[in-house]
């Protein structure tokens, strides 16, 4: 009784396990997702109203979609440091520590970049860069979604069967 | 808070846009020169310096860079420069608080204009300061019997036109014991009168004044007019035949009007032809002269 409680156990933490990867595949694609519509509503409000930086990260911090949120609100914190730090570095913090995004290496570079055209430059090359990060998400975004497709199986076989594994080793 | 502290505060203010290494050297200015410095003045390559009635006075020894200019605008800009792109190709940014900082550096050329800066090698934080209550000498020749004469301010650059233009503009709109409050319109193209940030006046323009910043003269008398229902409309520095023809307009429509304009006295601008027309069209019926005589301003009211 007690060793096929134990099997259960086992068999249950390790699918557990699998979902969790499972949902970390999904939850990437919908930050990415956020990421890029968060891009359109910044691009709109520097580009058609002109909006100063701290009102589009109020904004921001405020209406992008959730999971994206903390990134935005985080940069907001920070511009109570401008004139101690530049910008771009408030963002490119911001950005580092938005560890939830769940992001890659050259995804985070992709969106710490950005701080270098935002604010700075007038508005026609402020959108073009904010466009030509939109469209590199886009593709990261394609990229996750396949990852996602091809893997959620996986990630659920591997931790039903793992689990199934250590059991009969065990037993 | 007394004058002396004010004074001091609005210099003080104007210290935050500095960026932070260059903040520390002003603390050597003595409390007399921090209230008395008119202007922040930064130069690559120069000290920072603040110009005070006596002179410029540099402060410390440590040059002003490039970057720390970068680092103003940003600051000055709350780093949004295309929120002031269009002030910028002016050559000035108007900053939280009603300060003005003037640029200097490399221009680029765009479409027959300005199109902004390559590099900003110079900038001047210009301190402004509200003088409340200088209305106050001439305000009773401008409203006999409670009504509001059409005013023209005259004076040379930096005599203090724009000062007593806002000390009226919110005296008429908030009232005095024997004035009623009066609807203004204020269209403050250069944002030198209200100094708007963020939605919001930074000088006390009063409580029944609108403002239209940032719009040329003439489209924006004819705008206040359309949507505002003004009873006085203000403007800063008459300078175009655009804008006389539209306070002309605004004159036949029964609005008051309060405008200032560049020039030594009455004479000087009646040899004018741009002003000799609204005089001849009686479009003021007062003027206000401002003379600086032995660093005290005077204000001598004349009808026109």
């Amino acid at each position: 009784m007690l060793r096929a409680l134990g099997a259960a156990l086992i068999i249950t933490a390790t699918g557990l396990m699998g979902l969790r990867g499972v949902w970390r595949l999904r939850w990437r694609c919908r930050c990415i997702e956020g990421l890029i519509e968060s891009l359109q509503l910044m691009e709109l409000e520097i580009c058609s109203r002109l909006a100063p930086m701290r009102e589009v990260l109020e904004k921001l911090s405020r209406e992008a979609p959730k999971p994206v949120r903390g990134l935005y609100r985080r940069a907001l914190e920070g511009m109570g440091e401008i004139g101690r730090r530049s910008f771009f570095s408030i963002w490119g913090d911001a950005v580092e520590s938005s560890r939830e995004l769940m992001l890659r290496e050259e995804e985070t570079e992709l969106l710490r970049g950005l701080g270098l055209a935002l604010g700075r430059y007038d508005v026609r090359d402020q959108a073009e860069t904010i466009s030509r990060v939109r469209r590199r998400m886009e593709g990261y975004l394609m990229r996750a979604e396949a990852e996602r497709e091809r893997d959620t199986k996986l990630n659920a076989f591997f931790g039903v069967a793992s689990g199934i594994f250590a059991v009969i080793i065990l037993l | 808070m007394t004058e002396s502290d004010y004074r001091v505060a609005r210099f003080d203010g104007a210290v935050t846009l500095l960026p932070f290494n260059l903040r520390e050297r002003v603390r050597e200015l003595l409390r007399a020169d921090r209230e008395e410095a008119e202007e922040l003045r930064l130069r690559v390559g120069r000290p920072l310096s603040a110009v005070l009635p006596a002179g410029e006075r540099e402060l410390g020894r440590e040059k002003v860079t490039l970057r720390d200019i970068s680092h103003l605008v940003e600051i000055c800009t709350g780093a949004s420069v295309h929120s002031s792109s269009e002030e910028i190709r002016e050559g000035y940014i108007s900053c939280r608080g009603g300060y003005r900082v003037g640029l200097g550096g490399s221009v680029y050329l765009c479409e027959g204009g300005v199109g902004g800066f390559h590099c900003y090698s110079y900038a001047a934080i210009r301190i402004s300061r509200e003088r409340r209550g200088v209305a106050e000498t001439v305000l009773g020749r401008l409203t006999p019997g409670d009504k509001f004469c059409s005013t023209l301010i005259i004076a040379p650059p930096g005599a203090g036109k724009t000062t007593l233009l806002r000390d009226l503009v919110r005296t008429l709109s908030q009232g005095t014991r024997t004035l009623r409050p009066r609807r203004v319109s204020l269209a403050d193209e250069r944002g030198e009168v209200a100094a708007m940030w963020a939605g919001q006046p930074q000088f006390d323009v009063g409580p029944r004044t609108d403002v239209l910043e940032g719009c040329p003269k003439a489209q924006a008398v004819m705008m206040l007019l359309r949507s505002m229902n003004p009873e006085v409309i203000a403007l800063d520095e008459i300078t175009a035949p655009e804008d006389a023809e539209a306070i002309r307009r605004a004159q036949n429509c029964g609005v008051r009007l309060l405008a200032t304009a560049h020039g030594e006295g009455l004479e000087d601008l009646t040899r004018r032809p741009l002003y000799r027309g609204l005089f001849e069209s009686h479009v003021f019926q007062r003027c206000v002269i401002i003379k600086n005589a032995q660093g005290r301003r005077e204000y001598e009211v004349a009808s026109c």
